[in-house]
């Protein structure tokens, strides 16, 4: 979709807009400028009903003083149930998998492969792996900003 | 202004705070962002007991779910996208539309509104307070989305495209609302002022 801003009968209006905010506080020489800018202090002084007295604190209360729930419980413990359903089907995957696999690596000249470079390689992949997850890890609220 | 671009030190801190379960941690978050999370609501939903209820909730539900924020966005955008979700949904259970029926994102030409004069003498006819309080009180007229934009907009001063983050929608569609609802108040208020649109 083209932006409104970039539509030929749009640039004006959008240009007119612009400058009735930039002008909130100034004289607006085009009547049009002079509209927006009574649209844009309408828009701020449109009527918005206060916010309960002490909202903040009382919602802070609510969950300091809320005891770890069943609901909590019941989170951890279906995120452990599902890394473990996942790596369970995992292992009967490659259990399937395997004579295929075992076949097909058979027909290979494996050990007439670039091992060292293969293994260099995987090395630096997880080097770079382990340095992410420490960083990530330090980022992590609660273990330092 | 509300700040919500960029990753904060700040709110680092507070989250860590929070989910470190100290005193009056979860008070300050909810101060540093309950008038964003207000503001969205109330224009979302237009009424103020639901307004106190979803905000709530949406507190709630930051509260609960904090432990998965990935400092991927503002603490502030992420804040308003759970906002913005709940009063959408809030809006869907009760059936009721975000935007005008049969408007086009695109819609701008052939728009009736688009005829609003540009020669309308606004410095003669000068807005007075009561005339700018009816303007303000014609903002509630507007749909609920294109309400809450313009706020976020004005009110707020987020931009485009933090805007685009919290609602999820392409910055051109925001422009667009924006556009149309800053043109159906102008319509308004040459109206309040004895003009014909």
């Amino acid at each position: 979709m083209t932006p409104t801003s970039e539509r030929p009968d749009g640039t004006l209006e959008h240009r007119r807009q612009q400058a009735a905010e930039r002008a909130v506080d100034g004289a607006a020489a085009d009547p049009a400028v002079a509209q927006y800018r009574a649209v844009y202090e309408a828009v701020r002084q449109a009527p918005m009903p206060p916010m309960p007295a002490g909202f903040a604190a009382a919602l802070g209360r609510a969950v300091e003083t809320r005891p770890r729930t069943a609901r909590d419980e019941r989170v951890h413990w279906s995120t452990l149930l599902g890394t473990l359903l996942l790596l369970a089907l995992l292992a009967v995957g490659l259990a399937i998998a395997w004579p295929g696999i075992a076949r097909q690596l058979a027909t290979l000249r494996l050990m007439d492969g670039p091992w060292p470079v293969l293994v260099a390689a995987a090395g630096a992949l997880l080097l770079l792996e382990l340095q992410a997850r420490a960083t990530a890890a330090r980022r992590r609220p609660g273990r330092g900003a | 202004m509300v700040s919500i671009v960029g990753m904060d030190e700040d709110d680092q801190r507070l989250v860590a705070a929070v989910l470190a379960r100290e005193t009056g941690a979860f008070e300050r978050l909810v101060a540093a962002h309950q008038r964003l999370v207000w503001h969205l609501v109330h224009r979302m939903v237009d009424h103020a007991e639901d307004t106190r209820e979803l905000s709530q909730e949406v507190f709630l539900r930051v509260h609960r779910l904090l432990p998965q924020f990935r400092f991927e966005a503002a603490l502030g955008t992420w804040i308003g996208r759970i906002a913005f979700s709940i009063a959408a949904r809030h809006l869907r259970r009760r059936r009721l539309p975000m935007v005008e029926p049969g408007h086009d994102d695109d819609g701008i030409d052939g728009d009736p509104l688009a005829q609003v004069p540009d020669d309308s003498d606004l410095e003669r006819a000068h807005v007075d307070a009561d005339t700018l309080s009816q303007l303000a009180a014609a903002v509630a007229t507007l749909a609920p989305l294109p309400r809450t934009l313009v706020t976020l907009y004005h009110l707020d001063e987020l931009g485009i495209p933090e805007i685009a983050d919290i609602t999820g929608l392409p910055a051109g569609t925001i422009k667009s609302h924006l556009f149309r609802a800053r043109r159906q108040l102008r319509a308004h208020l040459l109206q309040l002022l004895g003009d014909t649109p």
